[in-house]
C-alpha cells in the first residue's frame, strides 16, 4: 500500500465521516412534526393505536367490532349506547321501550341536536341512517335487513320485525344504530369526508388516509363532558412492535396489546385494561352425524371435551391469560353456570372409555381446517384428539374464502375464537337454527323451543331460559371451549379506560385524563 | 446507445404487461370470493350476486384485464373496493414513502459498500477481516430483529429519533431526515454487509489480473489504478448486486415499514392482500414491477457508461 492510496482512503473515510455527522445533524433536529409525539392528555390530546385498516367514512359500512370502532365513535352518535357493564342506555334516543313480544322498538330523540353541518338530528335523518346501512352493501347490513323503520314525528323513531327480535336495543348501541347527516350519505365524498353529531369532526388537513385520522372538538357537542379531549387521533399501528414502541416512547396514548406483550407493558409501568371478549375452542358441529356419524353421538362429542386438559392449554396458548371454562358464554353473561365450569375434567382415561360406549373406540377420521392466525391450536387438537384414535388432517385455508368455507358446514371441527356478549347476542349468533355460527345448521327438539323463547323473555325468566340452553349444550356437548382467554389494551400512565363488554377496545367516551 | 434504451425500454414494458396480466389473471378469477371478502361473512347471496355485477366481476377475466390496461394508460387504476378512494391518490401519498426509505438506503448502501469494499480489497488486514465479519453477522440477522434493537437503543433508552411514524419531505425537511434514520439503519446493515463483500470480491479479482499489474510496472499511481481502471471493471458485478438489492428492499420494507409504522407501499401491499383489495393490489404491482424495470435500465446503463465492454455485450 502506498502513501498516496493511504490518503485517498483517508479522505475517503473522513467524506463518510463527514456525510454521518451531517445526517445526524439533520436527524438530531429539535423540531418532530411527526404527527406522534403530540399525544398525551396533559395536552387534551388522545392519541390512540388502531390494531386494523380503517375501511372509510361511509356510514353504511362501519363495523361493530375491532378496534375501528374507537375511530367512528369520535364522528358519530349512536341512537342507544352500552355502559361499561353491558346495560344499554340512551344516548342521541333519551328513552327507548320496546313492546311486550320484542318486535316493535320505539325511540325518542333528543331535541336540539343537530349534526355538523347545521341541520337538525331527527327521526328522519335516523331513519335515512339505517336505511342507508341495510342497502349500503356493509358488513353489519343484515343485523338491520329485515327491520322497517318509520318516523311518525320529528322525535319519534319506529323499529318494527317481522319477528320477536331482543337484540334491536343492542343494534342501535352499535354501527347500526349511527345516525349520519342524510346529505352526507348520498354525498360524492362519503368515504372520506364524515358529517354526525358526534363529539368530534375530522381534522381532513391532519388526516393522512390509512395512516393518521386526526379529530378535533365538536364546540356544540350536546354532551360535551363525556369527552374531556380537545383533540383526538388515531394512527394505525398494525405491527405489534410498532404499537408497543410508539406506547413505550409516548407517541400513543393507548394501544391495543396482546397476552405475549401484557408482561412487557406492565413492567415498563403502564396501564393494562383487561377484558374477556371471546370464547376459545373447539365448535362440534354436525351433531346429528349426517357426514361424520360419530359427531352424532353424545358420548363422542364428551369425550371430545374430556380429552383437553385446558389450564394447560392456556399456560400454552395464552400465556396464563385468561381463565378455564366448558361454556361458549363470558362468565359476566347471565347464561353462565359457574358450578358447571368441571363438568368435563380432563380425564383421557375416562374418555375413551365414552368412546367405546358409544361404538367409536376405533375412533374415526377427522379433517379440521387450518386458517392463518388460528392454527396454533391444531397441533394440539391433532395429538390430544390422537388419543382418542381420531386420525386428524389438517386442510390449509386462505385468502377471501377461508371464513366462507368455515361458515359452509364443510369442516365440523376446527378450533376458533368467537366473540360473546351478552346470552340473547351469542344464542342468535350461534345457536339459533339460522345462525352465521350455527355452521352445520343442527336442531334439537329440546333446544329450539328454548331459542325461540329467548327473543320475548325478559327479567328473570329470560336469565333462567339462558342458563336451560347453556345447561344443555354443555350436557350435550355442543362445543368444547376450552377458554376466556384475556384481551388486553395499554394505556399510559396519564391515561385511563374501562373495558366495555364485548368490545376488545374500551369505548372513546370511556376514556379520562388522570 | 440510443437503440440499446429503446430495447430495454421495449423489454421492460413486455415485462410489465406479463407481470401484471399474470397477476390479474390469478386474483380476479373468483369474482364471488372478491365479493364476499368486500362484503363481508355476513351478506346474503343475493348481496354478494348483486356486488359481483356492480364491480363487473362477472365479465371475462380477460376482458376485465384490457379494461384496466385501458383505464391503466388514462391514468386510472381504479378505486379501492374498501374505501372508495382512487388507486392513484392511495398510490401517491404511499410511493414518497417507500421511495424516500429505498433511495436513501439504497445510497448509503452504495457509497458505504464502495468505499468498504473497496477499502478491504486494497487493504486487507484488520478492514478485511471485519468487513468479513459483518458481512456474516449482517446476512445472519434479519432486519426486523435489528430495527427493533435500534428502537430499543435510540428511540426508547436514549430518545434520539422517533420510534414509528414519517414526515413528509416538503413538510419539515429535518424531522423528515430523522424519521428515516432508524428505519434507513435497520436495512443498511444487512444491505451494505452484502454489497460490500460483493464489491470486495470483484476488487480483488480485477486487482489480481495481469493488466494492472502491468499498469503498476509503468509507475502509474495506485489512486489512479484503483479508481479509473480496477473499479470501473469491478462495478459490473457489484452494479448487479445493487440491483438485485434493490428488488430485495421492495420486500424487505414491508416488514421495516411495519415496524417503524411507515404508511408506505409495503404496509398498503399487505392490508390490501390480506382484505382482498384488488385494485390496490393491482396498483401495488404495478409499481414494484415499474420499479424493478427502471432499476434494471439505469443499472445497465451505467455499466454501459463505466465500461466499454457492456455496452458491447
Amino acid at each position: 500500500m502506498t502513501e498516496l492510496s493511504r490518503r485517498n482512503f483517508s479522505k475517503t473515510i473522513l467524506f463518510t465521516g463527514l456525510s454521518a455527522v451531517m445526517l445526524s445533524a439533520a436527524a438530531c433536529s429539535p423540531k418532530d412534526a411527526s404527527g406522534g409525539a403530540n399525544g398525551g392528555a396533559s395536552n387534551k390530546t388522545l392519541t390512540l393505536a388502531v390494531d386494523a385498516d380503517y375501511i372509510g367514512f361511509d356510514p353504511a359500512k362501519q363495523q361493530s367490532g375491532g378496534t375501528v370502532v374507537q375511530i367512528w365513535q369520535a364522528v358519530w352518535d349512536t341512537l342507544l349506547k352500552y355502559n361499561p357493564d353491558g346495560e344499554i342506555v340512551p344516548n342521541l334516543a333519551e328513552s327507548f321501550e320496546m313492546n311486550d313480544d320484542n318486535t316493535v322498538l320505539t325511540m325518542k330523540l333528543r331535541a336540539g341536536v343537530k349534526f355538523t353541518d347545521g341541520t337538525a338530528v331527527d327521526a328522519a335523518a335516523a331513519k335515512a341512517s339505517i336505511e342507508h346501512m341495510k342497502t349500503g352493501g356493509g358488513s353489519d347490513a343484515s343485523r338491520v335487513a329485515k327491520l322497517t323503520v318509520e318516523a311518525p314525528d320529528a322525535t319519534t323513531l319506529v323499529l318494527t320485525s317481522p319477528e320477536p327480535n331482543g337484540l334491536m336495543p343492542t343494534f342501535m348501541c352499535l354501527s347500526t344504530g349511527i345516525v349520519a347527516s342524510t346529505a352526507s350519505l348520498t354525498a360524492a365524498n362519503r368515504d372520506q369526508m364524515p358529517v354526525g353529531s358526534g363529539p368530534y369532526t375530522l381534522d381532513a388537513a391532519a388526516t393522512t388516509t390509512g395512516a393518521t385520522y386526526s379529530f378535533v372538538r365538536n364546540p356544540n357537542y350536546w354532551n360535551k363532558d363525556a369527552f374531556p379531549f380537545e383533540k383526538v387521533a388515531f394512527k394505525i399501528l398494525l405491527d405489534i412492535t410498532a404499537r408497543v414502541s410508539a406506547l413505550k416512547s409516548g407517541q400513543v396514548n393507548a394501544a391495543p396489546a396482546t397476552s405475549q406483550t401484557s408482561a412487557e407493558l406492565k413492567g415498563s409501568g403502564l396501564n393494562l385494561v383487561e377484558n374477556k371478549v371471546n370464547w376459545a375452542g373447539l365448535f362440534l358441529g354436525d351433531r346429528n352425524g349426517k357426514t361424520i356419524p360419530a359427531l352424532g353421538q353424545v358420548k363422542v362429542r364428551q369425550a371430545m371435551n374430556m380429552v383437553f386438559d385446558r389450564a394447560g392449554i392456556i399456560k400454552a396458548l395464552f400465556q396464563g391469560n385468561g381463565s378455564v371454562t366448558n361454556q361458549i358464554f363470558n362468565d359476566k353473561s347471565e347464561a353462565f353456570l359457574p358450578d358447571a365450569i368441571n363438568q368435563y375434567p380432563f380425564d383421557v382415561e375416562k374418555a375413551k372409555s365414552l368412546m367405546a360406549e358409544a361404538g367409536f373406540g376405533d375412533g374415526f377420521d377427522l379433517t379440521i381446517p387450518s386458517l392463518n392466525g388460528l392454527d396454533y391450536a391444531n397441533p394440539i387438537i391433532t395429538q390430544q384428539l390422537g388419543l382418542l384414535n381420531i386420525r386428524v388432517t389438517e386442510k390449509k385455508l386462505s385468502g377471501g374464502t377461508a371464513i366462507l368455507e368455515i361458515l359452509s358446514g364443510k369442516y365440523p371441527v376446527f378450533f376458533f375464537t368467537l366473540e360473546s356478549r351478552t346470552a340473547l347476542w351469542d344464542i342468535v349468533q350461534a345457536l339459533a337454527p339460522d345462525a352465521v355460527w350455527n355452521i352445520t345448521k343442527d336442531q334439537d327438539p329440546a333446544l329450539t323451543p328454548l331459542i325461540n323463547k329467548a327473543q320475548t323473555l325478559k327479567g328473570a325468566e329470560a336469565k333462567a331460559n339462558a342458563q336451560a340452553i347453556n345447561k344443555f349444550l354443555i350436557d350435550n356437548a355442543w362445543f368444547s371451549p376450552w377458554a376466556l382467554p384475556t384481551a388486553f389494551y395499554a394505556t399510559d400512565k396519564a391515561t385511563a379506560a374501562s373495558p366495555v363488554l364485548g368490545s376488545v377496545v374500551p369505548y372513546l367516551f370511556t376514556f379520562t385524563a388522570k | 446507445m440510443l437503440q440499446f434504451l429503446l430495447r430495454k425500454i421495449l423489454s421492460g414494458l413486455v415485462l410489465t404487461i406479463v407481470v401484471t396480466a399474470v397477476t390479474f389473471m390469478l386474483i380476479f378469477n373468483n369474482g364471488t370470493a372478491i365479493a364476499r371478502q368486500v362484503l363481508g361473512q355476513n351478506a346474503t347471496a343475493e348481496q354478494v350476486a348483486a356486488k359481483v355485477q356492480q364491480l363487473g366481476l362477472d365479465q371475462p377475466v380477460l376482458l376485465q384485464y384490457f379494461k384496466w390496461l385501458g383505464n391503466l394508460l388514462q391514468g386510472d387504476l381504479g378505486v379501492s373496493y374498501f374505501t372508495n378512494e382512487a388507486v392513484t391518490s392511495v398510490l401517491a401519498t404511499r410511493i414518497p414513502v417507500t421511495l424516500s426509505l429505498v433511495l436513501v438506503s439504497l445510497f448509503f448502501t452504495m457509497l458505504i459498500s464502495v468505499i468498504v469494499g473497496v477499502a478491504a480489497a486494497v487493504r486487507g488486514g484488520w478492514l478485511d477481516s471485519t468487513l468479513q465479519f459483518v458481512s456474516v453477522a449482517g446476512a445472519a440477522i434479519p432486519n426486523f430483529v435489528i430495527a427493533i434493537g435500534l428502537v430499543f437503543m435510540f428511540a426508547l433508552t436514549i430518545p434520539l429519533f422517533p420510534a414509528t411514524g414519517y414526515v413528509a419531505f416538503d413538510y419539515d425537511t429535518a424531522a423528515w431526515a430523522r424519521s428515516l434514520v432508524l428505519p434507513v439503519l435497520a436495512v443498511l446493515i444487512g444491505a451494505v454487509a452484502n454489497s460490500a463483500q460483493q464489491f470486495r470480491g470483484a476488487m480483488l479479482d480485477v486487482l489480481g489480473q495481469d493488466y494492472i499489474r502491468t499498469l503498476r510496472t509503468r509507475g502509474i499511481p495506485d489512486r489512479h489504478i484503483i479508481f479509473r481502471h480496477a473499479l470501473r471493471n469491478a462495478a459490473s458485478p457489484g452494479l448487479t448486486i445493487l440491483s438485485l438489492q434493490t428488488i430485495a428492499l421492495m420486500g424487505g420494507v414491508i416488514v421495516i415499514e411495519q415496524v417503524f409504522a411507515l404508511p408506505g407501499m409495503g404496509v398498503l401491499i399487505g392490508s390490501a392482500a390480506l382484505q382482498g383489495d384488488i385494485p390496490a393490489v393491482m396498483g401495488d404491482v404495478l409499481f414494484i414491477v415499474i420499479v424493478v424495470v427502471v432499476v434494471n435500465i439505469i443499472v445497465d446503463l451505467v455499466n454501459g457508461w463505466v465500461n466499454p465492454k457492456a455496452r458491447i455485450s
